[in-house]
């Protein structure tokens, strides 16, 4: 589990590569596949997530589970922690360890409609955390479920009135605060005879005294997950995203077709926030593909389109919001239509950055970077899988192309992450001056894709837009000449909210990797300083 | 629902199952089933009648004709494991169906055991019963009654669990000698289980061989032995037998507790079972326990005990904070009520929103007992660790015990619990500050005035300017308590602004709440600014874009109109309301509608018809049936004003079009209108245009229009008159009673006997009561035994001459008919006719 062996594979990166560049190195893999062995479908991660701490780490799989990672080197000394620069913490990366694991969700068949939903988790949102207890929301095709993960003392009971032990071990001593233990002698009935053994139970002003209370002996705890809410029978297509408002009270969740809207309390009634179902199905154009609340205003919301296109709806202009307040799409030049345009135009997922004004996009080929204030186009786009562009029929024919990639913000905002095939994926720096664009290998050795094929960023300007376009080639063929390999496809992934970290699903196994070398930071934050946006 | 047809066969099918079904297992199973499943529907239905009784014996006999069956299905050769084990399911599920209220009554527990015990004993005796853990209950064939073993060693997984459960509480309680069964379960621990006794399994040995019970079958399961027990503890032990105590270190559980203790024995010991239903009991029946301890005890244990309590399930903790409410008495009166403080404390942090409401809810009330010096001592610092906790949680549940601490604080803490306050204002967490907001009213109506005016209401400034939606919405409701509170002036001078910018807002859920809290914030700021500055406010929000708002706006109308002068109202809020009867939304349509007519008595007679009656009519016009039936469900407040006269053009139309509707929730609404319509309309009118209509109900499609009609006819024979009755309705049911369908011949039979009350003795044994005679002879035994429970109920009414020489020998007919539910009616109403005639 140590991966700093893995230090032994990293090469230095060729020295063009700019001072903000950041060298990642494996951490942690949970679910390591043996040699040979085969990956069950049920153990195949389909969602990650940090919660807002950073303590805790959920995964979700096809099969259902929920797994839980925390944080070992968070509980002991937080406080310190957060007086230590950023720069000093690099050698004290985040560490997890599994915590625990729950059944989430079981395989259903709906009987009215005949079909079968499966148990896969689509999503896994963390809730506020109360009273030392996690609260999560987790969700299949079609129904949204409310977990609360809290620590129980283990239930070792002695001192029962009625009890085998009790009378056999002599009380365990447990209950000494009986004020006359000798009335309670196991031998009672022969000799004794009490004034109460009337039956009619008229009870003395002192009580009882031989009766006693059970005495909780264990101080062992355990994790016990309880299901406190189940959502259900509000969609009728497949949920894709669930997102938590910032007001601590609702959720929404997202089909197909429909937002809904949820109070965290309520489950048996939702709110139906944006239709796009037309009259007629053969009108339809244009699905929900992912859905966000902004992160500090309540009443705002993004969704994304498969046609493209984010929508940013404001809750408080009226009741349904079929209607958006902006519209972010980019105007592709109408010359360069194909049958494939539409198809790799539809986004597969949307964040929004921590500090509310960014949002980011994955499409097939490329991620965006937009500003909430700025819809004429995105800020700055970068190339993903512009090397597959000439395959683009193949991975149509094996449905490749409808491949549902994640994306993500790093906790700082200057990052994002994306995932690719192979196992890769591609951190791009996003700051104006930044030419950041790494390739990483899912692997113990991540820099391994790297050193083969150096980044060469590329950017285009427009000068409309002002946007910047970047690129991290992934090459067609790896080092050892094997082509990209479309079944290990990397869809989920995860920054963590304070540290540069990320955590990655690879088939079945969950890896974290870690920012190795950090003197980019304070680079980092002098260019954000002096943010001249001066282009190249 | 569609008559008794559906009820009549499963009522009847309950004592024949198994003789009908002999031969063919096959069927036995499907029939069962369908008599479980009907039962469970229908038993509900019937011990809300409390006939429980009859159908309690009736599902006896179904287990016990089962349980006949299985042994029957063994010897046949069709018949294989998987049958048996579906029988015993139904049996089992039958059982546990009876409801807990069966044990509330103290008669029948006798009997209850009477047919529990021969099937269970019957059941033990199966090899599938012996694979299932349920010994909860014995039977001892002596007595013919059956006891509840006493299970608490692990949670059993079977629906018998249930079947043993659900009058287990009550069972303890039933019999004196309810004790003398017991089951020994321990589990057998990794470690030997007394390092220096004997083991377990070798006790039980000698137990068994010393006892006489050789031939006992100790049953074995996984690591938990049952052995049933109950000779052992009897009066007139077996030859050899050695008292349990004897057996050093073997535990007996009878020996140290005492029979009347036993019960309580058990409660305590099951606020720590596995089983969450048991820990709920016990924790409902914590002032039972607290009593059995005595107060000293119930403060120094059991409360400390509860405190520790906390990770329990929530319908756990839920009943907790509930019982802790009222707990006082218990711990020793008013002056140790600061020992309960610690567990709801602890209950106030917990996750469950529920839980902590209950919890505060519970903590007020100790508070408002407590003595001044104590809530200093006490309360105040328990608020205010609640206001500092760490998880948002505790700070959430510290905003609504403000105003129990505060009233009683010295003038230093008065300051500091006020600054707190506005602490929790800003709080971070969204939660915090909406329960801040809540509670803000509560705290502001303690707090001194001079207080009021600088403090509270810069808290409350920045609660309204709050960014998030939620906490602003719970603030407009502040608004409403605070201006109660402050001088008039000062209302206007600082609530007033706050209103009408709320009434802006950009958020319609922050509108709707000002809409739907308007009333209360026009009587907060007084009639004069009302006029001038909540008018135009009012207006705003009935032309707002979003139709929530409107639907809001326009179901406070009448309301808001009431508190202005009619002059006004006509100027401003009128025509709003005609742009509203028009609106694109049929629910503000609806909402508008539902109001509108109470504004009739506002505006005046001509107001009314110039302005109003416009809008009346355009609404009963309206597509949306539900618009139309809220006009009329109002029509006699319009009525009283400017008479029917002028509506009846329109309405007329609008209830024959309801009255036909597609759906038949809104044709049942509009018949419940009916008798209120006939009184605002007149006999005259009535005859004319709304007699047929009532009459066409009968033969409706739906037995519930059908039923409505029915007693429709009731209430309009109570309207009119009987004579009215006897000239209008009784002849057209005479024409209908030969009706080719029998449901409708039902529906009539229905209608004559809700009918005879009314029409009185004489005319129903003169035109009624032919006409049921004659039913009598129908073909359809649905009719006659209808006939019979229509007799049975008309008999009050009849001389006994009459009962004697017309109903008796009617009964006795039907009593000899080949139809078993026919003679069972026949029966019963024969002996109502007995008992009738006995007691005069």
């Amino acid at each position: 589990m140590n991966g700093t062996s893995a230090e032994d594979g990293v090469r230095q990166a060729p020295s063009m590569q700019p001072p903000t560049q950041l060298e990642w190195k494996f951490s942690q893999v949970f679910g390591e596949r043996m040699v040979g062995e085969e990956v069950q479908e049920v153990d195949i991660i389909s969602a990650i997530e940090f919660d807002k701490s950073g303590d805790h780490l959920a995964t979700g799989d096809r099969g259902g589970r929920v797994v839980l990672f925390e944080r070992i080197d968070a509980r002991n000394d937080r406080s310190r922690k957060d007086l230590e620069s950023q720069d000093s913490s690099l050698s004290r990366h985040p560490e997890f360890r599994y915590q625990t694991e729950f059944q989430s969700h079981e395989p259903e068949f709906d009987y009215l409609k005949s079909f079968e939903i499966e148990e896969k988790i689509n999503k896994i949102r963390w809730c506020q955390t109360a009273n030392g207890s996690l609260f999560l929301l987790s969700t299949n095709d079609k129904t949204i479920k409310y977990w609360k993960v809290q620590e129980k003392k283990v239930k070792r009971i002695s001192a029962m009135n009625i009890d085998a032990s009790h009378a056999a071990g002599n009380g365990s001593g447990a209950s000494s605060s009986t004020s006359s233990p000798g009335l309670c002698l196991p031998n009672g009935c022969s000799g004794r005879t009490f004034n109460y053994l009337s039956n009619d139970l008229c009870i003395p002003p002192g009580g009882f005294p031989s009766l006693r209370l059970p005495v909780v002996t264990s101080q062992e705890t355990s994790l016990v997950s309880r299901c406190q809410r189940i959502y259900a029978h509000a969609h009728d297509y497949h949920i894709n995203s669930i997102s938590n408002n910032s007001d601590g009270e609702t959720f929404i969740s997202a089909d197909d077709l429909r937002i809904n809207l949820w109070n965290l309390e309520i489950s048996n009634q939702s709110f139906n926030i944006v239709d796009m179902k037309p009259a007629n199905m053969e009108d339809l154009t244009e699905v929900i593909t992912s859905a966000e609340f902004h992160p500090t205003h309540c009443n705002m919301l993004a969704y994304s389109s498969s046609k493209g296109s984010i929508r940013l709806i404001d809750l408080r202009q009226s009741a349904l919001c079929d209607s958006y307040s902006k519209l972010f799409e980019e105007h592709e030049a109408s010359g360069s239509r194909s049958f494939f345009t539409e198809i790799i135009a539809s986004i597969s997922d949307i964040k929004f950055g921590k500090d509310g004004r960014h949002i980011l996009s994955r499409d097939y080929m490329t991620l965006k970077l937009w500003d909430i204030n700025m819809d004429s186009g995105p800020v700055a786009t970068f190339q993903v899988h512009e090397h597959l562009r000439p395959k683009l029929c193949d991975l149509y024919e094996n449905d490749s192309i409808f491949d549902k990639f994640e994306c993500c913000f790093s906790g700082d905002g200057l990052r994002v992450a994306t995932g690719s095939y192979s196992n890769l994926f591609c951190v791009f720096g996003c700051l104006s001056g930044s030419n950041e664009a790494t390739t990483l290998e899912a692997s113990k050795n991540p820099m391994r894709q790297q050193a083969q094929n150096p980044t060469r960023p590329s950017r285009c300007l427009s000068s409309l837009t002002r946007a910047v376009r970047r690129g991290a080639e992934i090459q067609g063929v790896d080092a050892n000449g094997n082509s990209l390999d479309f079944t290990t496809k990397l869809l989920h992934l995860a920054w963590h909210p304070t540290k540069n970290s990320i955590a990655c699903a690879a088939a079945n196994s969950l890896l974290l990797l870690v920012k190795a070398v950090g003197f980019s930071d304070t680079t980092d934050k002098a260019q954000r300083s002096g943010e001249g946006r001066s282009f190249v | 629902m569609y008559g008794t047809r559906e009820v009549r066969r499963r009522r009847s099918s309950g004592g024949r199952v198994w003789r009908l079904f002999k031969w063919k297992p096959n069927h036995l199973i499907s029939t069962l089933k369908e008599v479980k499943d009907g039962h469970k529907g229908h038993m509900v239905a019937v011990w809300r009648q409390s006939e429980w009784q009859r159908q309690w014996r009736v599902i006896a006999k179904v287990a016990e004709d089962t349980v006949e069956g299985i042994k029957s299905t063994r010897n046949h050769r069709s018949c294989s494991g998987a049958y048996t084990s579906c029988l015993w399911d139904s049996v089992l599920t039958i059982l546990s169906s009876v409801p807990k209220s069966i044990f509330k009554c103290d008669l029948h527990q006798n009997s209850i055991a009477r047919f529990l015990g021969p099937i269970l004993s019957r059941l033990r005796r199966t090899d599938t019963w012996k694979n299932r853990s349920c010994n909860d209950i014995s039977y001892n064939a002596k007595a013919n009654r059956c006891y509840p073993m006493v299970p608490y060693q692990q949670k059993l997984q079977h629906p018998t669990h249930n079947l043993a459960n659900f009058g287990r509480q009550k069972l303890l309680w039933f019999s004196e000698r309810c004790l003398t069964s017991c089951v020994i379960g321990f589990e057998r621990r990794k470690k030997p289980w007394r390092s220096e006794g004997p083991q377990p399994h070798a006790m039980l040995q000698n137990m068994r061989a010393a006892s006489g019970l050789a031939d006992t079958k100790c049953q074995r399961k996984g690591n938990k032995y049952a052995f049933p027990f109950q000779n052992i503890l009897r009066h007139k032990p077996p030859v050899g037998f050695i008292r349990p105590s004897s057996f050093k270190g073997f535990p007996i559980a009878m020996a140290m507790i005492d029979e009347p203790l036993y019960p309580i024995a058990i409660l305590i010991d099951e606020l720590k079972n596995e089983d969450i239903q048991l820990r709920l009991n016990s924790i409902r029946r914590l002032s039972t326990i607290a009593r059995a301890l005595g107060e000293e005890r119930t403060r120094k244990e059991l409360i400390p005990f509860l405190s520790e309590n906390n990770d329990d399930d929530d319908e756990v903790l839920l009943a907790m904070a509930e019982e802790l409410g009222v707990f006082v008495p218990y711990v020793g009166g008013v002056e140790y009520a600061h020992v309960l403080l610690p567990p709801l404390e602890t209950l106030c942090i917990v996750e469950e929103t529920c839980v902590r409401d209950k919890a505060v809810e519970s903590l007020c009330r100790i508070g408002a007992q407590m003595k001044e010096s104590d809530i200093v001592e006490w309360f105040i610092p328990l608020v205010k660790r609640l206001a500092g906790g760490e998880w948002f949680t505790a700070r959430v549940s510290s905003c609504g015990l403000f105003h129990i601490a505060y009233p009683s604080a010295t003038e230093l803490l008065k300051a500091e619990l006020r600054s707190m306050y506005g602490q929790l204002c800003q709080d971070d967490m969204p939660m915090v500050r909406r329960s801040a907001a809540s509670n803000l009213g509560k705290f502001a109506a303690t707090v001194e005035a001079n207080n009021l005016k600088t403090d509270i209401m810069s808290i409350f400034e920045d609660l309204t300017q709050d960014d998030q939606d939620s906490v602003r919405l719970l603030a407009v409701e502040g608004c409403a308590a605070l201006g109660k509170l402050l001088e008039p002036q000062d209302c206007v001078a600082h609530i007033l602004p706050l209103i009408v910018n709320f009434s802006q807002d950009k958020s319609w859920r922050v509108r709707y709440m000002v809409a739907n809290q308007l009333y209360e914030l026009c009587e907060a700021v007084g009639p004069e600014p009302t006029c001038s500055d909540l008018v135009p406010a009012y207006v705003r929000l009935l032309r707002d874009n979003e139709a929530e708002v409107r639907i809001a706006a326009a179901g406070k109308v009448t309301k808001f109109c009431r508190i202005l002068n009619p002059h006004l109202a006509i100027q401003h809020i009128l025509p709003c309301v005609k742009e509203l009867s028009s609106d694109s939304s049929q629910h503000v349509r609806s909402a508008l509608a539902s109001v509108i007519m109470g504004m009739a008595p506002v505006l005046g007679k001509d107001a009314t018809i110039e302005e109003l009656l416009p809008i009346f009519l355009s609404l009963l016009k309206d597509e949306f049936p539900d618009v139309r039936l809220n006009i009329i469900s109002k029509l006699d407040q319009v009525n009283q004003v400017i008479g029917i006269d002028l509506l009846s053009q329109s309405l007329l139309p609008a209830i024959v079009e309801l009255a036909e509707d597609r759906h038949w929730r809104v044709r049942l609404a509009i018949i419940e209108y009916i008798p209120l319509l006939a009184s605002q309309f007149g006999v005259g009118f009535f005859n004319d245009k709304l007699g047929a209509l009532c009459m066409q109900w009968l033969e409706d499609k739906v037995f519930s229009i059908r039923e409505a009609a029915a007693n429709n006819l009731k209430r309009l024979a109570e309207e009119f008159g009987p004579e009215w009755a006897m000239h209008n309705i009784v002849p057209q049911l005479m024409e209908k009673i030969s009706n080719p369908h029998y449901l409708h011949r039902m529906t009539i039979l229905q209608s004559i006997s809700l009918l005879a009350p009314v029409l009185g003795s004489e005319s129903t044994y003169q035109k009624l009561l032919p006409v049921i005679i004659t039913a009598s002879k129908d073909r359809v035994p649905n009719i006659k035994f209808n006939v019979a429970k229509v007799l049975q109920s008309l008999i009050p009414i009849f001389d006994h001459s009459v009962v004697e020489q017309t109903v008796r020998p009617c009964l006795v007919e039907l009593s000899e008919d080949p139809d078993v539910d026919v003679r069972y009616f026949a029966s019963q109403a024969i002996q109502t006719c007995d008992s009738v005639m006995m007691s005069s």
